[in-house]
């Protein structure tokens, strides 16, 4: 079955550059990477299988160059802390403070408190949930254990509460 | 009762447990009401922040998908390239064998010679001691670094303090700013003549432009004249900027004189300062008396007076019988000394065709040395078809391979420097012109102390091979990019480097372009190294958008 590029490209043109955009940051950039995945999709054409839905392959493929372009920024290596430690201070965090994800839900300061992650945190909760990746293909992706991605979602969830019971003791 | 972890919680309101850990934690959630609320609250956060994240695709235009170039197209673009290269290269040739031998080094194809007139230049204006011109270069240049330092410090020290360093920055600016000490008056007539009558005195700066100009009268400020004819008899006390078909310059002046024309003639009783002429023909007399230096070029330059310090003229035919207080320097295809002239310093005849074009009449004294140079360019041939450059170019290759290969080794991270982009090229390219000007003057400055002595040297040294790595590390990344639009997988770094070694060693030697893909490549390459070495130091980890 032949893929008619172009269409696929138009209609998937957006997911793709948005999560471009919510990996890299910058606009310029995310236009870039989308670009340069549909190209690396365009050339690898005859490698992708049909029966699969075309958007999940190429923003595959984008996540993975977003991924490499964000080590190539880092020199190599993307640090995600050790496991650990990770877990034990997810442990020790107080449990509340969900409510005012609840509260602020529609006020753009869950967006900022996002912004404002460390990229650790931030990735994997990208790649969760606006790319909706499973933890294994998240783990996969950026090189660490299935576990080791659960405890970085519940700490970058865990910062996020913490981020906005803050601004609500002390509002600017 | 024993609670599940908050992490198989979290797990559990994500679906990610494995199934028999999502077994039990359910056989637990059916017998504990508080942790079903918290799995409940949990997949509420996650909803949130899936909402949060969303991206509306409609809301994004769609550009249009450039198809990337095949091999084919690749190979068809070089070989354009190179057809291109070769029809210049004759072009070169041709223009070269019409440009009379005492102005090639004016002839803005000849890349070598347009650099070795700058480097001359610059070599003349550094020994013009304490001339405005030199100065008003070196305070203007002196800025830019200065203002370009404080933005890269204030880049480098963080957000908090970057608006009080901009501020500072434009107060550098301002106070950098000469302050206009004189107005301007302004006399134009196009169809008749510009004339200031002996006895009138204009207190300002003036500006003269017309078909004939005529200042009789005298000028406190910088006199700016343009016209078919200009005759500057008045005195004039600042600068003289003045073009014409023909120029004649008799009055005094107490600053320099820049005169572009078909003819001119001075025979001023003083240039306070310097000399910079352009013309056909260019008569300076007898009764002239320069300061300073002259920079002269012309077809036939006749150079008498007393100039204070040095000359630098290049002429078809220069004559000289001045008396000159330091040294000469010619690039002329004949030049004669004639009596009464006296060198106190060396005098250096470049270019001339034969040594009998170079004569010393009796009566005229050389304080120095006559170093005289005859012409290579006539005895060059077209270095592409000799050996010698490739030979060179082969030496060069294998020792940037080698020197690449040892420090991509040895550091790996530099296999892999950021680079997204135009914008990183602009962005590096910014660094790397900086850290080229820069770093020399403030390692000359350290040395001034005893303590400074030492960093000054290796800032000087690091600078040496930075420029030499630069290249290494651009090419790196060129080849990095083509394998990885050829080939299907990854290469070895060794491949990559000796990829874009070849494609810079190449692009490098173009005729034309050549010389600045490599200040290009040398600037970028800089920039990033500095980057590297700065990401290295500090560590940092912007905060972006999401």
């Amino acid at each position: 079955m032949k893929v008619d590029f172009e269409a696929e490209y138009r209609s998937c043109y957006g997911r793709v550059f948005g999560l471009c955009l919510r990996l890299l940051g910058g606009t310029v950039l995310a236009e870039d990477a989308a670009q340069d995945a549909f190209v690396r999709a365009y050339r690898a054409l005859d490698r992708y299988d049909p029966t699969q839905p075309f958007s999940a392959w190429v923003v595959g493929i984008a996540r993975n160059h977003c991924i490499d372009l964000l080590r190539r920024r880092r020199h190599g290596e993307l640090r995600f802390g050790d496991e650990a430690a990770e877990l034990a201070a997810a442990e020790a965090e107080s449990i509340e403070g969900v409510d005012a994800l609840v509260i602020n839900e529609r006020s753009g300061k869950v967006r900022a408190a996002l912004s404002a992650l460390p990229e650790k945190y931030r990735l994997p909760l990208v790649l969760a949930y606006y790319n909706e990746a499973s933890y294994d293909e998240i783990a996969e992706a950026l090189g660490l254990s299935r576990n080791h991605v659960g405890v970085l979602l519940l700490r970058g969830k865990q910062a996020l509460r913490k981020a906005l019971t803050s601004t609500e003791e002390h509002p600017e | 009762m024993n609670h599940p972890t908050e992490l198989a919680l979290a797990m559990q309101a994500d679906d990610a447990l494995q199934a028999h850990e999502a077994a039990m934690v359910e056989q637990h959630l059916a017998t504990c009401d508080v942790c079903s609320a918290r799995v409940a609250t949990l997949r509420e956060e996650s909803r949130i922040v899936a909402a949060v994240l969303a991206y509306d695709p409609a809301s994004v235009s769609v550009p249009e998908f450039v198809k990337p170039a095949s091999v084919r197209a690749m190979v068809a673009g070089s070989a354009i390239v190179l057809l291109i290269a070769g029809l210049l290269s004759t072009a070169r040739g041709l223009v070269d064998l019409s440009v009379p031998d005492a102005v090639k080094w004016f002839n803005p194809f000849n890349a070598g010679g347009a650099v070795n007139l700058l480097v001359r230049t610059s070599t003349f204006l550094l020994s013009d001691r304490g001339s405005a011109l030199f100065s008003s270069i070196v305070e203007t240049l002196g800025g830019i670094v200065i203002m370009a330092l404080l933005l890269w410090i204030a880049s480098i020290v963080g957000r908090r303090i970057r608006g009080p360093m901009m501020m500072a920055c434009i107060v550098c600016a301002f106070a950098l700013q000469p302050s206009p000490s004189q107005a301007v008056e302004i006399r134009h007539d196009k169809e008749h003549a510009v004339l200031i009558p002996a006895e009138e005195t204009i207190d300002d700066t003036l500006i003269a432009l017309g078909d004939t100009i005529e200042v009789n009268g005298n000028v406190t400020g910088d006199l700016i004249a343009f016209g078919r004819r200009v005759v500057i008899r008045g005195n004039v006390g600042g600068l003289v900027i003045t073009g014409g078909e023909s120029v004649t310059l008799d009055g005094s002046v107490d600053g320099s004189v820049l005169a572009g024309a078909e003819s001119l003639s001075v025979s001023a009783r003083r240039i306070g300062r310097n000399l910079f002429a352009g013309a056909q023909s260019v008569n300076v007399s007898y009764a002239t008396n320069i300061e300073q230096n002259v920079l002269v070029g012309g077809e036939k330059v006749t150079l008498a007076g007393r100039v204070g310090h040095d000359v630098l003229g290049g002429a078809e035919e220069l004559e000289v019988a001045s008396t000159i207080g330091g040294a000469l320097t010619s690039y002329s295809k004949r030049m004669t000394l004639l009596a009464p002239a006296h060198i106190a310093g060396d005098v250096h005849a470049h270019g001339v065709e034969k040594k009998d074009h170079v004569v010393v009449s009796p009566g005229a004294v050389i304080g120095g040395q006559l170093i005289t140079e005859l012409d290579k360019m006539d005895m060059e041939e077209n270095r592409y078809l000799t050996a010698h450059f490739y030979g060179w170019e082969l030496v060069w290759l294998a020792a940037a391979f080698v020197a690449g290969f040892v420090l991509l080794w040895v550091v790996p991270a530099l296999q892999r420097v950021p680079f997204d982009g135009a914008g990183d090229a602009m962005r590096s390219g910014g660094y790397g012109l900086l850290a080229l000007v820069a770093t020399p003057i403030i390692a000359v400055l350290a040395c001034v102390t005893i303590i400074g002595i030492p960093l000054g040297v290796l800032a000087l040294m690091a600078w040496c091979a930075g420029i030499y790595l630069a290249k290494v590390v651009v090419a790196q990344l060129i080849g990095e990019r083509v394998l990885e639009a050829v080939a299907e997988r990854p290469q070895h770094f060794a491949m990559s480097l000796l990829v874009g070694l070849l494609i810079v060693a190449f692009v490098g030697n173009l005729p034309f372009i050549g010389g600045v893909i490599r200040f290009g490549v040398t600037v970028v390459g800089l920039g990033l190294l500095v980057l590297f070495v700065h990401d290295v130091i500090f560590d940092d980890e912007p905060i972006e958008d999401v």
